[in-house]
């Protein structure tokens, strides 16, 4: 297990250096100078200069990048404009915020999409498992601007049953947290039918029938157990997918989290900022997916010796 | 065995999830209006810095937490410069000498007593070229200031301190604008010992931020809110309100329903005028209206160079055939006025005889016919694609007003870096500009754009030599009737005569308070950026 | 010999296409609608009441009436006619891109699975590189450095979807390079292009299909949603996303405005949702292969 674990980091180093790679060449390579986008062009000519030396503009690209990383290992992602303040500080300011709508976005994704799933592979072809295949497959076909806005103008505005927007207490995370739950319970309800029914098709699960078990136990103590396996797998991909709806999420209901200070970067032309960000983000799904890799592991003694 | 694992793991990604939950409850309700003493309003966007040497956008925290020596005071409606910091103030005959006598016994928010020095050291801060300071310009007509902003001296030259309160500054020329330039916020005095200890944290930190003004900065959190508290020991006596708490909410329909959940004091109708007609005919919120015409002009400015605004009869027939009333409609919901000078009515040296233009499509056409183009022809007009939507919605309404004239104008976005590339060459075309004044100055519309520095900074390679010498003539001359009377000539030469910029109109700052928010003014120039030390709650 | 096999595998599978259209509901309510929309969008010119960026702004914000069956705009632009030829749009948007991901996609997986080795290795952490990304902020990050363009958000999209099909691509290139009639054809001398692309590629069809059915509503989806925050398309661009963020700010007044562009991005994207998952069921025993 622990050759497999280790094997699985050796793995993502390569991945990952090619992943600041793509960002650092998207960002400083391709034609437009990050200094005068920062600065306003009130800014004397020398002081530009001299931003340029701090900001290493004047040195080949790779001798940037090698710098970049060097810094980045010692914590050090840069200075933001925008703010005045340390790229590190201004992530790890955001980051728990971002957290915490991730982990109620995917209670409520798992709370909608199991439930949903198991009934829907129960009762496959009827008419509840339509609607509520389509209740799910609605969020996920929604853009989640718009939902939001609607929610917004529902729940909050029209009913006054909620806060519009902030963050400060729990009534304040219900809406964006039920908008990108919803938005990615679609799949996880997708999954869980699909392997319910393919468990269900399975020899042991028409023994546990024929020896006279009822259906509730032949569901939840067989068939489920089993195809939840793949949904733990699954949750990796949601984290991505969470974290690129929190970019619009924390927008709408102004969550100030880290898709919040992305969007700030690029709307602001905050180089390091976004740059930082962006890595940040995506370490962050690189290590969900480790966790889900390793996770499986665990459950499906099979995968580690393949 | 598998089982049990499995049941492990949910259990505990449960668990997290709940943690999680439970970590953030806490506080009231969030939807019922608030019964303290602290002001709520709305930010779009933070700031990117409290300390207004290093900012040319975010003057509203500025404004209120430090002082100046004279402060524009909105009296009537108009701006007047009233005493601040100072008690007494004496100009030389010739307009170039300036003493200020200062209060005794101001305090800063860190128990520091305000002395001359500070004001000495706080104009030395702004010129020192590595502070990378923005509003220099505000500064650099103090005698020996440009000096040290080109690293040649190291102290300013033109401002001494005579004595403890008493500190003078020295013009290099007279420049009829310098106590409205004190006034803005670029003027905030600091704290020298305050300051050098704060080095890069000055502005940013809410403990390190001090000034001397009606409110102290105790919490900022990014992309959240940002708190204010009431300084005890203000020199004209502590704010009637306990605080203000600044919500940041980058959506403006969010702000609407905010305010009327009760959750802000305070609806800023100017980035959201399509809100507007609601509150006006709404029984519930008509009588919290407050609002103010805006010193500030929409306009259009031309490269003279860029084809084919190259040709004046273009560039006039383009101002006849744009129907400035309908987007001010449309757009602002009306709410403003039409201008046709660049010198905005409730700004110094406003000309109300100025000729004026009217929409005639069918005047334009035989304008484009005289000046070579009877069957209308193509041009193009530059924005950054980060332009906000008031200025993409004016350009897309300009676009199908000129097309009925047969002018084909097409509407490119360019990124940033090209936008400055092109136009430190000179190429942009035709640009949507909005200029609110930084003080009370025809100077600060004028210079601004049409000084020969300027006017090629901006691209709009407008280089006429009558222009240039009044604009400059008027900077030195210290009658102020003869002052205003160039100002206007130039005015009237670049507009009515040249046809270098379309004004469009100057729109009115429109608040909704709610019920308990009292003693509300709209500053003179409409700014959402006010001063709040006199603003009451009742609950 | 194999060239039959092939055939009758992709003979089966319209016929297991077409019979799940008759029995599964949603898939076959997907198929027609996405139907309209594509022969609105071909006909967007024909079937549009109005010029959807003929400005008008005496008639601005008009409601739902006989003359603009979806109200106005605040240009007084009529509603419908945007929504019209907003599936222009959002239909190209979602379908190009997809395409030319999956052929990069199709193409780096053939040769990743049947050579395998080092290029095959160079290509699969090219394909974790680019899964590992958050697609929405890759785009973002796209857009920031290539300016905003329809033609740079094609570039964006495409480059950000060719990793899942790159990597199922060359999981069935893997399984099939073992298999007798690939076997044979290589022992008949079939240049290694002729056989991943008549031999392979075939069956591989049945996957690609359920791969774009799934994608194209995720890439209309991530245009509407940049074109929102500001980085898709420009204005006076007729895109659903843009109208939503256009018209928001009469939610309020006027909601239908805002409501309606949505709506089409609703009905269109879960139309292709309905239709990938039937085609997945139908095809499904192609796919284990």
């Amino acid at each position: 297990m622990l050759k497999y674990i280790v094997s699985r980091i050796l793995v993502m180093v390569p991945i990952l250096l090619g992943i600041v790679l793509a960002i650092f060449f998207l960002l400083n390579v391709l034609p437009g100078d990050p200094v005068s986008l920062m600065m306003k062009d009130k800014i004397k000519p020398d002081v530009i200069d001299n931003l340029r030396e701090r900001m290493r503009l004047n040195d080949p690209w790779y001798v940037r990048f090698a710098v970049y990383v060097a810094n980045a290992l010692k914590g050090d992602l840069g200075y933001s404009y925008r703010y005045h303040r340390e790229v590190k500080d201004l992530i790890m300011g955001a980051f728990p915020n971002t957290v915490k709508l991730a982990f109620a976005a995917l209670a409520i994704s798992w709370g909608i999409g199991i439930p949903t799933g198991i009934i829907a592979a129960v009762r496959k072809g009827k008419l509840s498992d339509s609607v509520l295949m389509t209740f799910s497959l609605a969020g996920v076909s929604m853009p989640i601007f718009w939902i939001g806005l609607l929610m917004q103008y529902i729940f909050a505005y029209k009913l006054g049953a909620l806060p519009t927007s902030g963050f400060s207490t729990l009534k304040h995370l219900i809406l964006p947290a039920f908008v990108l739950g919803w938005s990615s319970s679609g799949g996880i309800a997708r999954m869980v039918r699909a392997n319910m029914l393919e468990v269900m098709k399975h020899d042991y699960i028409r023994t546990a029938r024929s020896k006279g078990l009822g259906e509730t136990r032949v569901v939840f103590g067989h068939a489920l157990r089993n195809s939840m396996l793949p949904v733990v797998t699954m949750m990796a991909s949601q984290v991505s997918w969470l974290l690129s709806g929190a970019v619009v999420t924390e927008s709408i209901f102004a969550i100030p989290g880290l898709g919040r200070i992305s969007v700030d970067a690029i709307t602001n032309r905050d180089m390091p900022l976004l740059q930082g960000t962006v890595i940040f983000t995506t370490v962050l799904i690189m290590l969900s997916n480790l966790i889900a890799d390793i996770a499986y592991g665990f459950l499906d003694p099979r995968i580690r010796y393949q | 065995m598998k089982k049990m694992k499995f049941a492990c793991l949910f259990a505990a990604l449960m668990l997290m999830c709940a943690s999680v939950l439970a970590s953030c409850t806490g506080g009231g309700p969030g939807n019922t209006a608030s019964a303290d003493n602290i002001l709520k309003m709305p930010f779009s966007e933070d700031p990117d810095t409290l300390d207004p040497q290093k900012t040319t956008e975010y003057y509203m925290v500025p404004l209120n937490i430090f002082d100046r020596l004279v402060e524009a005071e909105t009296v009537a409606g108009k701006p007047e410069i009233v005493l601040g910091l100072a008690e007494s103030y004496e100009v030389s005959e010739d307009g170039l000498v300036y003493t200020f006598k200062l209060r005794d016994g101001v305090k800063f928010h860190n128990g520091e007593t305000l002395t001359s020095d500070d004001v000495v050291y706080t104009v030395n801060r702004m010129m020192r070229p590595e502070n990378e300071t923005l509003n220099t310009d505000f500064f650099d007509m103090v005698k020996g200031a440009l000096a040290v902003y080109e690293g040649e001296a190291d102290e300013v030259e033109g401002v001494i301190a005579l004595d403890s309160l008493t500190v003078q500054f020295t013009l290099e020329y007279p420049f009829g604008a310098f106590l409205a330039n004190l006034a803005t916020p670029a003027g905030s005095i600091f704290n020298r010992k305050q300051c050098e200890a704060a080095g890069n944290d000055f502005g940013i930190e809410p403990s390190q931020t001090v000034g001397t003004g009606p409110f102290q900065v105790t919490d900022w959190q990014l992309n959240n809110k940002l708190s204010l508290t009431a300084f005890k020991d203000y020199w004209r006596g502590a704010a009637s309100i306990d605080g203000v708490e600044f919500i940041v909410l980058p959506d403006h329909e969010t702000q609407r329903m905010s305010f009327e959940n009760g959750e802000l004091d305070v609806f800023d109708a100017f980035y959201a005028p399509s809100q507007l007609p609601y509150f006006l005919e709404s029984s519930k919120w008509k009588g919290n209206i407050v609002s103010g015409l805006e010193a500030g002009l929409y306009f259009y400015l031309f490269n003279v160079e860029a084809e084919p605004y190259n040709i004046p009869g273009v560039r006039e027939a383009i101002a006849y055939a744009i129907d400035r009333q309908l987007i001010l409609d449309t757009l602002f919901n009306g709410e403003g006025k039409v201008v046709d000078c660049i010198v905005v009515e409730g700004v110094l040296g406003h000309n109300p005889g100025f000729p004026k233009m009217e929409y005639n499509p069918q005047k334009a056409k035989e304008l484009l016919a005289e000046a070579g183009f009877p069957d209308g022809l193509a041009c193009e007009i530059i924005i950054t694609n980060d332009a906000s939507s008031s200025e993409r919605d004016m350009n897309v309404a300009i676009q199908g007003m000129l097309k009925e004239v047969g002018i084909d104008l097409s509407i490119r976005a360019v990124d940033m870096a090209t936008y400055y590339d092109m136009r430190e060459k000179g190429q942009t075309p035709l640009e949507r500009m909005a200029w609110w004044v930084d003080y009370n100055d025809p100077d600060n519309f004028l210079y601004t754009f049409f000084s020969e520095k300027k006017s090629a900074h901006y691209s709009v390679n407008y280089f006429d030599p009558e222009v240039i010498s009044l604009l400059e003539a008027a900077r030195r001359e210290v009658d102020n009737d003869a002052r205003l009377k160039m100002y206007q000539d130039a005015e009237e030469i670049i507009v009515a005569r040249d046809h270098v910029a379309i004004p469009m109109f100057q729109v009115t700052h429109t608040f909704v308070l709610s019920d308990r928010v009292k003693n509300f003014k709209v500053s003179w120039n409409g700014w959402s950026d006010m001063p709040l030390y006199e603003i009451s709650i009742q609950n | 010999m194999q060239n039959q096999e092939e055939a009758l595998h992709a003979d089966t599978a319209l016929l297991r296409i077409a019979a799940m259209l008759r029995t599964d509901k949603k898939a076959a309510f997907g198929a027609v609608v996405i139907a309209i929309f594509i022969l609105v969008a071909l006909l967007a010119n024909a079937v549009s009441p109005y010029d959807p960026y003929k400005i008008d702004l005496a008639n601005r914000l008009g409601p739902m009436s006989a003359k603009h069956l979806a109200g106005t705009d605040s240009f007084g632009r009529d509603v419908l006619s945007r929504i019209f030829y907003g599936a222009r749009i959002s239909l190209v948007i979602g379908l190009l891109p997809s395409i030319i991901a999956i052929l990069i996609g199709t193409a780096l997986g053939l040769v990743s699975g049947y050579y395998g080795g080092f290029i095959d290795f160079i290509i699969m952490r090219l394909a974790d590189i680019v899964l590992a990304f958050p697609s929405l902020l890759l785009a973002l990050v796209i857009m920031y450095s290539l300016g905003v363009s329809l033609l740079n958000l094609f570039i964006a999209l495409a480059v950000i979807n060719w990793g899942v099909t790159a990597r199922t691509v060359r999981a069935q290139t893997l399984s099939l390079r073992e298999k007798e009639f690939v076997e044979a054809a290589r022992a008949c001398g079939v240049s290694d292009l002729a056989i991943m692309f008549r031999h392979i590629l075939p069956n591989c069809i049945p996957t690609l299909l359920v791969i774009l059915t799934l994608d194209i509503p995720e890439a209309i989806l991530s245009e509407a949603t940049l074109s929102f925050l500001g980085v898709g398309a420009e204005p006076p661009t007729a895109s659903w996303g843009l109208m939503v963020s256009e018209n928001k700010q009469f939610l309020f007044s006027q909601p239908w405005v805002a409501i309606a562009p949505g709506i089409a991005v609703l009905l269109l994207v879960i139309s292709f949702n309905f239709l990938g998952d039937g085609l997945r069921d139908a095809l499904d025993p192609f796919m284990s292969e």
